[in-house]
């Protein structure tokens, strides 16, 4: 029972076919990204994200600047301070600084606690009154009661929000970020 | 991806299991448009391609194996109806139906009347394969709507060295969307041709103190095709119509709760199809044959530090099974009704611990014991029952594993797994895997691994024609090797390359005698090697594009000749690009010349589909498809309980499919 001569022959086909495709492919776009080696890294993206969720945020008026503070991680806050640089957000400028936990977090808006060890993440949040917008990156973040959680999924930066957690801290969040939110 | 959303430390937990290795797609690939980020709008923003600099050293790149994970995304924007129809999406995986069930093939492999028994199917890592025919219910007969699906885990090759029974060419994890995943009041509706109406309804909370909730319920019905011409079953001057013979019918229920770090769930499903093929010598047109499936399971899992360090999954089970074939028999002059009514009730319990041990070892070790209460099997006509046996039994695995990485570029994985059965003794089954990561962007994976099945309680009883057959039966196996390269080629494209080669020994065969009794034999050798190559371009445009082929050369070693249903080649294509704010996009597979079980060769078909779907950032979404989209003629093999070699095939059909949130 062997296949016919012309069903080897049609086989022939296909792979020739199929590796002309396989070679378009990989050809295709091989240029389009050599020209942009410049990557950009999750750093920067996440910076990127920091900053853009400070705007769909409704913050309470304030006589300082909006300060995105980020627990242990020096590349991310220089990363979000050259991202911030220069903006402002509800007419108040945006700072990004590091958050030394041991002193408190009182004057940020946003802190950044996802390079905490978890025991710590959970006692800064225990810490935070008022509208703070905290993010992390764990689920177990947001169940401690963290608001954002943020994930990388197939390649891209997600986020989740705790509804029931930003009622709670007396932000008012707009609907347009709860509709990007995964759910 | 480091992590799927919320229920990330069990999802993680059950490819730890699998593999010992950590969950995720991550093909670390480092997106890079050096665009000026603090300008981009949000939505933008989650466009772009991050490197996963991901916390945990272990990615899908780097375990030992060679994974594909299928997301929610893809199955909707392709309109995957089934876990059968998303398998063939992926390479060296094809899709055979013979108007009842779904079975589905990799490399070559797909041995007709075998009930899928030689993938092992989970949901979030609870064993699905039945008690009585070890089958995956891949089609309509799966515990759930597709719409449920939050991502297919594909992991090639043997995994009884953590898995024990089954997983002889693949295992396959089925990841449920949770509370949070299906957040509020959700439906989908289906609807299409063929009077097909289906229809899912959920409810879905997270509550504050992070404990999710998941309740759903689906329908569904089609009456399938209102005309089938058999001619096989012709007689002089008229020909064998089944006029309304293909009615399937599912209804099932599933629901999931995880609080901390326990998670409970339970689901079932209620199924029932008409076979219009007269399979078994029934009746040609009889609308009574039909096969009955219900499968239901309720579990709870710990997932967790299990003390000193070492943190663990501990998952107790339990799981029903019930069948009922009806089938239409010619008795003398007459026509009886021959039922087979079939259950099993088990229990399982697992205990799974893991920890890294000095620098350079991630140890895993577990245990597993599953008891059939009862494990039961009857068949009767009108005058009196042909067969009664219900054989309860216990099997035992426990399983080490342990993942070495002396250097960053080196990962040596090695596992072995003890069962006990009662009745087959003791089977040992190793693995090993060594990993080269050269580059950030290469990884050669070098991975050898043995598995096996155990016959099933239907192949050793159910055929009482030829008994001492089935109680003679033994254990078939399969040993394994593939070389598998990945490699990134940009940030953009990604290709894979593999070489494989299996044996598989003392396989168990249907067979029929003369007289068309069917019966099992462990029969001879069957050697298959061949390569996949597959390629993958993810444009900034948002075009998808991915092409894939296996070549497979599957033979029977006594008899060096081609086995049935296996296509030498198979080719799969698919391409999205998004217009406005739809994305489009087709997928089509060509499937090379098979060989029918009388040896006559049914023919290659390539039958693409072609979906557009509407952007997901709004209430409602709509996915249209048009399935077999060129309306080709094609067919898969019959089976022994077939008098038909082949089963003809849909033609061109259309689907829309409704999503709303309220």
């Amino acid at each position: 029972m062997s296949l016919t001569a012309s069903a080897i022959s049609r086989a022939g086909r296909t792979v020739v076919a199929t590796g002309v495709l396989v070679v378009a492919i990989a050809g295709g776009a091989w240029p389009a990204t050599t020209a942009a080696s410049q990557s950009t890294n999750e750093l920067q993206v996440k910076a990127a994200f920091l900053f853009n969720f400070t705007r769909f945020v409704a913050w309470p008026p304030a006589g300082r600047p909006l300060a995105i503070c980020i627990a242990r991680n020096a590349a991310l806050t220089a990363a979000t301070a050259e991202i911030v640089g220069g903006r402002l957000v509800d007419g108040r400028p945006v700072e990004a600084r590091a958050l030394d936990i041991a002193r408190g977090v009182d004057g940020c808006d946003l802190l950044y606690l996802a390079d905490l060890k978890a025991d710590d993440a959970s006692a800064a949040l225990s810490r935070v009154r008022g509208p703070v917008l905290t993010v992390g990156e764990t689920p177990r973040f947001l169940r401690d009661g963290g608001v954002v959680r943020i994930f990388v999924e197939d390649n891209r930066m997600r986020f989740q929000v705790n509804r029931r957690q930003a009622d709670l801290a007396g932000l008012k969040i707009s609907s347009q970020l709860l509709s990007l939110a995964s759910q | 991806m480091e992590c799927p959303p919320v229920r990330c430390a069990s999802l993680c937990a059950q490819v730890w299991m699998l593999l010992g290795l950590l969950s995720g797609v991550a093909a670390a690939q480092t997106a890079g448009q050096g665009q000026d980020l603090a300008g981009m709008s949000l939505q933008d923003l989650m466009a772009v391609e991050v490197s996963t600099a991901s916390k945990f050293p272990q990615t899908v790149k780097e375990a030992p194996a060679s994974i594909t994970v299928i997301t929610a995304e893809e199955m909707r924007r392709f309109g995957h109806r089934t876990l059968a129809g998303a398998l063939r999406s992926v390479r060296g995986f094809y899709s055979t139906y013979d108007r009842n069930y779904s079975y589905v093939g990799t490399r070559g492999f797909a041995r007709p009347g075998d009930y899928n028994t030689r993938i092992l199917l989970l949901i979030d890592g609870h064993r699905i394969n039945d008690g009585v025919y070890d089958m995956a219910p891949l089609g309509t007969d799966f515990l759930f709507d597709v719409s449920l699906i939050d991502r297919i885990e594909v992991i090639r090759g043997p995994g009884s060295s953590l898995y024990g029974t089954n997983a002889l060419f693949a295992v396959i994890n089925v990841i449920t969307k949770t509370g949070g995943g299906r957040r509020g009041v959700q439906a989908d509706l289906q609807g299409g041709s063929l009077s097909t109406f289906g229809a899912t309804g959920s409810y879905g909370r997270v509550f504050g103190d992070g404990r999710e909730v998941l309740l759903a319920g689906s329908t569904y019905r089609s009456a399938g095709q209102h005309r089938i011409h058999v001619p096989e079953f012709d007689e002089a001057g008229s020909q064998a119509v089944a006029i309304d013979l293909d009615d399937d019918e599912a209804s099932s229920l599933f629901g999931s709760l995880s609080a901390g770090r326990f998670s409970f769930r339970g689901g079932a499903v209620h199924r029932v199809k008409q076979v219009p093929t007269a399979s078994f010598g029934t009746v040609f047109g009889d609308d009574r044959e039909s096969t009955d499936d219900d499968r239901a399971f309720v579990n709870a899992v710990y997932d967790g530090p299990l003390g000193r360090g070492w943190m663990g999954t501990a998952r107790l089970a339990y799981d029903y099974y019930g069948y009922q074939g009806a089938y239409p028999t010619v008795d003398g002059d007459a026509v009886t009704l021959f039922t087979d009514d079939s259950s099993s009730h088990a229990v399982t319990g697992e205990l799974t611990a893991r920890r890294r041990v000095g620098r350079f070892h991630l140890f895993t070790a577990g245990a597993e014991a599953r008891r059939d209460l009862h494990n039961h099997q009857t068949a009767s006509d009108s005058t009196g029952k042909y067969l009664d046996v219900d054989v309860p039994g216990t099997k035992a695995g426990v399983y080490i594993q342990d993942e070495i990485r002396p250097v960053s570029w080196l990962l040596l994985n090695a596992g072995l797994r003890l069962d006990r059965f009662s009745g087959f003794g003791t089977r040992v089954t190793p693995r090993a895997g060594v990993v080269l990561l050269p580059r950030p962007r290469t990884a050669i994976k070098l991975l050898h691994g043995r598995a096996y099945r155990a016959p099933n309680p239907y192949e050793r009883y159910y055929y009482t024609a030829v008994p001492e057959r089935g109680l003679a039966l033994r254990p078939e196996q399969i040993q394994s090797s593939e070389l598998v390269w990945e490699e990134s080629l940009s940030n953009h494209v990604r290709m894979t390359v593999t070489a494989f080669r299996y044996d598989v020994e003392q396989i168990i065969e249907q067979r029929a005698t003369s007289n068309s009794d069917i019966y099992f034999e462990n029969a001879g050798h069957t050697r298959g090697h061949g390569f996949e190559a597959e390629a993958e371009a993810r444009l900034d445009t948002g075009v998808v594009a991915r092409a894939s082929h296996t070549f497979a050369r599957v033979r029977d070693r006594a008899s060096d000749q081609a086995v049935s249903n296996s296509p030498r080649n198979l080719t799969t294509v698919s391409l999205q690009v998004p217009v406005s704010r739809l994305v489009i996009a087709a997928e089509g597979q060509y499937v090379g010349d098979r060989l029918a079980l009388d040896g006559s060769v049914i023919e290659g078909f390539f039958a693409p589909k072609i979906t557009v779907t509407s952007p997901t950032n709004s209430r409602v979404v709509f996915g249209l498809s048009v399935y077999n989209a060129l309306n080709r003629s094609y067919a898969d093999p019959g089976a022994e309980e077939h008098l038909q070699p082949s089963i003809r095939q849909d033609g061109r059909t259309v689907q829309l499919r409704v999503h709303v949130r309220f």
